[in-house]
């Protein structure tokens, strides 16, 4: 137990355990969760580091969760579960939260999810002792989301991440719009930090999706940020008003676009404290990715059988690749920056998700296919559908931030 | 014979002379109304105006030789049947003339010639030298032809064949006509007599349910194939068709081959009787085609067939009309001014226009009294086709009122124009196969005219009536039913937009429906038992998983099931695909997600219904043991029924809520349950086995707080439920569904299930409270409930997960009665559900999803209705659910008032018997054992 500059009676509150937990109290001047999170590291005694913010209750089994998790192989990192408890908000903000928590969580507990350095929760995970020193541990320049900092330096050394649902623990949410407002404001600043240490990541930020997708109000908002900060406050705090406004007249349209409007302002924000001004910004974001180097890619082909490709796909340990099916190309899978290496697991979900139309056309073609009575309509299908498909892509759907 | 059926049949037969008198006597009426329409002409001062010579001129055209001759021909009209039998050492050669068309179809058609009883040569004809079709016609066992060059089309393809073959009468099929087995035996009987030059069978389609305009263009043929055909043949003057006609081989020589030109068909019958050959017509359905299905396909085969024929109008026929019987001029002159219409049609059109908008009283007099003149021809020509054609009609044939063949027809006016303009100036027309697959692309420049003169039509009426003062009069009558029938059209159009997404499966809503279960990982041989169906709708599975549905064919009791599983590939949507995809690769997400396995309490809610109940009951009871246990709640039935019904069956738990309301009855049901998951299904629904396990593996993901279910008809035994399973099917797809607050608005959620199949995590019901007991069955709001729910758990940001592994069937109210009270209770509930918002929580944003719906579904469906689109829903229900959305506020405000009442009053107010009730009245809206607003799991907390 870590008390990172507690001025309150936390010493006092982890004496009363001490009878019944083999518990330890480090206390140290407030310097960051990274060192804190470090110093922890260094005192521990345990082979495996399970990392548990004092926000978050654990269930019984949660210690177990994560020791078995760990047992396939030495390398990996295990992410728990943690279910907000939603106590001090209300209404509209609330449920935005819950829905934001479930999303996250809802992509992750597939077995096929391809992870990314952004999946990493300091909150609830667990590494070897071995894994943490061989990665030097969290960086303490890094005031916020140095979770993905660190998951980032872990992908790169080859870490396997592993979500474990059973691993929870009930998330003590306290956010307000305030707290959410000022989180994003610190993004900003760490997504700059993060671009700037890692280039080949900057298309993976916010900025690069605010940048490319956002609408009229939002980018108004933008150039508030960067020009007239002091009116852009002035205005936020008028905007945060309205949000409360909105939510009694029951219009959550508005709230919502006046939300995602508020965060977009205080990211932007954040960024400009490191950035100053926009056409800063266009540089920062079009030097991206010319440091990766370009990579061969390879193929498989699934005539071989799926159990073979995926076995190959495996072997490959590549961050790219094509789809074939007896030389006929279904799809390339391109790389993902900040994304973990593409793994046997990941074949069967990429072909029935993102490539089924494809699949299912060249499955068509192929002479030995079962069902030449299907061949007319299907290809009729899967053209019209990806058309559609491919108009769908061009706009994005969903929330931006 | 048995003396009754004896009767029956003398009685039918005296009925069908009795009907013959009435077509005589409706032809003499035809020709009295022909004679007044004429007069007209010879009042004073008609010669003024050229376009009413002009009108004249078409007038005596279309009215003199088509109307009279077909009015003749019906007259004419007799069933004949074939007396001889195949003529001894007559050879045959079969050919299927195909040129470009899909593979799948020739193969069909290839395979059907081959298999055509009795001693013959299949050649397949092709046309465009295509290599499949060779294979095709290799592995058939047929003999393939190709030329070299592709002079004359058809024609030059057929007269090419007939000089690489010998057999003494060729047959020719059209890619798109599958014959049947007896087609030879039934026609070649003919040939016997030495001077029959050729035989026409009967056309006939079979893709009336791929669309409105197929529908419509079988139509259009019917009373020509039917009594005008009779007629023909009776009278010695049967014509040739292009496809299912047989052609002595020796006629066919002694005119030279085949003829080319646009209308060949024509065209080589016309010099066949010139030639002095006979011909026969076998009028029954023994090769079925496929008509135009779209609207392109439509038009241009109609310009085609219209151009040639004008053309063969004004040169040959002239000059044959000689050497022809009066039968065989009667039946051609029938033939070839059919479409005549279009440039009638175009130019009533043009001079109501011409009147509404610029003539002055004396001209608009003029053309009044013409229109009262040309009524009673237009009326007792309709009258004589319908009787006509309801007289001859092949038994086979469904009647039908060719209405849509009027609209049709009538609307394709420009075309039929364009082609006689092109016939007179002789601008040639490159060679098109008649489209006969539906592409669905259709480029609206086809639709300008109409659209024009509908404009135009409706400018001029509003002219008259508004600025001219004009009363409304038989002139304006006119006007608007032209613009009705325009306007009919271009709605047809719209809607016409080739559909690929859904398997559209042609049922047949005037027969019951079995309800079959197929998985095609392993299929049974064969299906049997169903000896009172004709036809199945049923649920594919792909290794257990529901995949899709289909209708089958049932004949004799049995489906095929090889036949089966070859329409269910062919017709296959894309979540199908997608589910055989996850099976082809042997993929099972959301399968394994490790967590401890949960149990769950199931709960049914029940009222007066023990027979469903029982049932529901043993369908429960083969359930795998996975822990489940069984919650019965008796909603305020009468007598003891309900109660024998559960005692019957160990282990289940039986409660009584003395005052009727499914919500409370629900409410109940999760304050008694034991386990941490509470599915509920309801009293008429059976389960499938792997329910429970398809609903609790998607709860191993704590963020899922509602699992909702597939549900599949339990019988589709009347009308009512057929009806119900297509209006509004408990059916939400066959993939799996995540919705959240994001992708499905809260107040549209009754798209995430319904409460036939719903489960919940129950403590989690602590963030959202209970069931609304203002709403659903029992109170006077009727439904809502659960899409109230719904909302709730959306509103609050969990997820709702649509699993169609969850299957259940329901049984659907039997009688239309009973549907249309359930169809009102759905409008009163969802408007029930939308007031609750609105007042009890001032979410006025139900007011835009209300307007959507409104205007998006409701309105669109009552104009299909109205306009009798075809699978268009029944105009009853659809104003029964408007009634029902008009009812809900109200029945809302009732259902609250006396929900208060109870709350006063208490448990006076429903007691029915002398014992004591067991009812305890919770608060809406929270939970009874509230300690806080945390969410221990049950197993947990029992730690």
């Amino acid at each position: 137990m870590v008390a990172d500059g507690c001025s309150d009676n936390t010493p006092e509150v982890v004496r009363l355990f001490e009878g019944h937990l083999q518990v330890r109290l480090i206390e140290q001047d407030n310097q960051g969760a990274s060192t804190a999170r470090n110093r922890g590291a260094t005192e521990a005694r345990g082979q495996l580091l399970v990392f548990l913010d004092d926000d978050i209750e654990a269930w019984p089994e949660f210690v177990d969760a994560h020791q078995n998790a760990h047992q396939i192989n030495s390398n990996m990192v295990v992410i728990g579960s943690c279910p907000p408890l939603l106590t001090l908000q209300k209404g509209y903000l609330k449920a935005e939260l819950r829905y934001w928590w479930g999303s996250m969580f809802q992509k992750m507990s597939e077995p096929e999810h391809r992870f990314c350095y952004t999946d990493l929760i300091s909150g609830n995970f667990s590494l070897s002792k071995k894994l943490y020193q061989q990665t030097g541990g969290f960086d303490p320049a890094y005031r916020c989301h140095e979770d993905y900092e660190f998951g980032i330096r872990l992908l790169q050394a080859g870490a396997l991440f592993k979500f474990a649902p059973q691993a929870q623990g009930y998330h003590h949410e306290e956010s307000g719009v305030e707290r959410v407002l000022k989180r994003k404001y610190e993004e900003g600043i760490t997504d700059v930090m993060i671009g700037q240490e890692y280039p080949g990541l900057r298309p993976t930020l916010l900025m690069t999706r605010l940048e490319q997708y956002s609408l009229l109000p939002s980018r108004i908002l933008k150039l508030f940020a960067f020009i007239w900060p002091g009116v852009g406050d002035r205005f936020s705090r008028h905007f945060q008003n309205w949000l409360a406004i909105c939510e009694r007249i029951r219009w959550y349209t508005m709230w919502h676009r006046l939300l995602y409007g508020l965060m977009g302002y205080w990211y932007w924000r954040g960024v400009s404290t490191r950035l100053s001004n926009l056409s800063e910004v266009k540089n920062f974001l079009s030097e991206n990715a010319r440091t990766s180097q370009p990579q061969i890619t390879r193929d498989i082909d699934l005539a071989e059988g799926i159990v073979n490709a995926e076995a190959k796909l495996e072997a490959f340990h590549t961050h790219e690749v094509n789809i074939l099916l007896k030389k006929m190309l279904v799809g390339h899978v391109q790389e993902q920056p900040g994304a973990e290496k593409l793994r046997g697991i990941h074949l069967r979900s990429i072909l029935a998700r993102d490539f089924p139309l494809t699949f299912l056309s060249t499955l068509v073609k192929d002479p030995d296919f079962a069902y030449p009575e299907a061949a007319e309509r299907l290809t009729k299908l899967c053209s019209k559908f990806l058309k559609k498909h491919q108009k769908q892509e061009a706009s994005y759907s969903g929330d931006l931030i | 014979m048995r003396p009754a059926q004896q009767n029956k049949e003398s009685s039918s037969s005296i009925k069908r002379e009795l009907n013959v008198w009435w077509l005589r006597l409706f032809v003499l009426l035809g020709f009295v109304t022909l004679l007044h329409y004429f007069s007209w002409w010879f009042e004073n001062g008609r010669y003024h105006y050229l376009w009413l010579l002009l009108l004249l001129f078409l007038a005596v055209i279309y009215a003199g030789m088509q109307m009279v001759s077909n009015w003749l021909l019906y007259l004419c009209a007799s069933q004949t049947v074939q007396t001889q039998t195949w003529p001894e050492g007559l050879t045959v050669d079969v050919f299927v003339t195909a040129y470009q068309e899909p593979a799948s179809m020739v193969e069909c058609a290839l395979a059907a010639a081959c298999a055509l009883r009795g001693e013959h040569r299949t050649w397949l004809l092709d046309d465009g030298s295509d290599r499949t079709l060779e294979g095709i016609a290799k592995r058939l066992g047929a003999g393939y032809l190709k030329r070299s060059d592709h002079q004359d089309a058809k024609a030059g393809n057929v007269n090419a064949a007939l000089a690489q073959t010998d057999g003494d009468v060729i047959t020719i099929f059209d890619t798109d006509h599958v014959p049947e087995p007896g087609f030879l035996e039934r026609s070649l009987g003919y040939f016997a007599d030495p001077k029959i030059g050729f035989v026409q069978v009967m056309l006939t389609f079979a893709n009336g349910q791929e669309s409105w305009v197929a529908q419509a263009a079988i139509e259009t043929s019917l009373e020509f194939y039917n009594p005008t055909s009779l007629g023909a043949d009776s009278i010695g003057g049967a014509t040739l068709m292009g496809s299912n006609a047989l052609i002595r081989r020796e006629a066919l020589e002694s005119i030279g081959g085949y003829q080319p030109g646009l209308a060949e068909d024509l065209a080589t019958s016309i010099s066949l009787h010139a030639a002095g050959w006979k011909s026969a017509y076998v009028a029954e359905p023994l090769a079925p085609g496929i008509a135009p299905p779209s609207f392109t396909a439509w038009f241009v085969q109609q310009l085609k067939w219209a151009r040639g024929v004008f053309e063969l109008l004004i040169t040959t026929y002239p000059r044959v009309f000689n050497r022809l019987t009066w039968g065989q001029r009667l039946s051609y002159s029938v033939r070839m001014t059919k479409y005549w219409i279009g440039p009638v049609v175009a130019l009533h059109l043009f001079a109501t226009i011409g009147v509404l908008m610029f003539a002055g009283p004396e001209i608009r007099g003029v053309f009044h009294s013409y229109l009262m003149q040309i009524t009673p021809l237009a009326l007792m020509d309709v009258l004589i086709r319908h009787t006509a054609f309801s007289l001859y009609r092949h038994h086979s044939i469904p009647k039908t009122s060719l209405a849509r063949a009027v609209a049709l027809v009538y609307s394709t006016w420009p075309i039929y124009l364009l082609a006689w303009a092109m016939a007179v100036f002789r601008v040639p027309l490159s060679f098109h196969t008649t489209p006969k697959s539906k592409d669905g692309r259709q480029n609206p420049l086809w639709l300008l005219p109409q659209v024009v003169v509908l404009i135009l039509l409706l400018a001029g009426t509003i002219y008259t009536i508004a600025i001219e003062g004009h009363p409304i009069s038989a002139l304006l009558g006119f006007a608007i039913l032209q613009c009705i029938l325009q306007l009919l059209f271009l709605v047809r159009w719209l809607n016409s937009n080739g559909s690929l997404s859904i398997t559209k499966t042609p049922m047949d809503f005037s027969k019951p429906a079995a309800i079959i279960d197929v998985d095609i990982e392993h299929p049974p041989d064969q299906i049997e038992g169903l000896d009172s169906y004709q036809q199945a709708l049923a649920l594919v599975r792909i290794n257990q998983r529901p995949a899709g549905k289909i209708v089958a064919k049932v004949e004799n009791g049995t489906i095929n099931t090889a036949a089966l599983e070859k329409a269910i590939f062919r017709n296959a949507d894309l979540q199908f695909w997608q589910v055989w995809l996850e099976n082809y690769l042997d993929w099972k997400p959301y399968e394994d997600w490790g967590s401890p396995r949960k149990s769950v309490t199931i709960a049914i809610c029940t009222r007066d219904r023990p027979k469903d109940l029982r049932r529901c009951l043993e369908s429960l009871s083969r359930l795998p043991d996975d822990g489940q246990d069984i919650l019965v709640v008796d909603s305020y039935s009468s007598g003891e029924a309900t109660r024998q019904v559960v005692e019957s069956f160990p282990n289940i738990i039986f409660l009584r809520e003395e005052v009727p309301g499914l919500n409370r009855a629900r409410n109940r049901a999760l304050q008694e349950a034991k386990h941490e998951i509470v599915a509920f299904t309801d009293d008429d629904a059976v389960i499938d086995p792997g329910w429970i396990r398809a609903i609790l593996r998607n709860f191993n993901n704590p963020w899922v707080m509602c699992v909702t279910g597939l549900t599949m008809p339990l019988e589709l035994d009347t009308k009512a439920q057929q009806w119900f399973e297509h209006y509004s099917p408990f059916n939400r797809g066959f993939v799996r569904k995540v919705f959240d607050m994001k992708n499905l608005h809260p107040f549209a959620a009754g798209l995430a299930g319904a409460g036939v199949s719903m489960a919940f995590r129950r403590d989690l019901l602590e963030e959202v409270g209970l069931f609304n007991e203002n709403l659903d069955a029992g109170t006077p709001t009727r439904s809502g409930g659960d899409t109230e729910m719904f909302s709730r758990i959306l509103a609050n940001g969990f997820q709702i997960v649509y699993d169609p592994a969850a299957l259940s069937w329901h049984r659907h109210r039997r009688t239309w009665k009973e549907l249309r009270e359930t169809i009102y209770g759905y409008g009163v509930g969802t408007y029930a559900y939308w007031t609750s918002k609105l007042l009890e929580e001032g979410e006025w944003s139900v007011l835009p999803i209300a307007l959507q719906w409104a205007v998006k579904t409701q309105l669109p469906g009552l104009i299909r209705s109205l306009l009798y689109f075809p699978d268009s829903t029944p105009i009853d229900l659809l104003i029964e659910e408007l009634r029902g959305c008009l009812a809900g506020p109200f029945a809302y405000l009732k259902s609250k008032k006396e929900t208060k009442l109870l709350h006063n009053h208490g448990k006076n107010l429903f007691l029915r018997s002398q014992g004591e009730p067991h009812y305890s009245y919770p608060q809406p809206g929270k939970s009874s054992g509230k300690k806080s607003g945390r969410i221990i799991p049950a197993d947990l907390s029992t730690k």
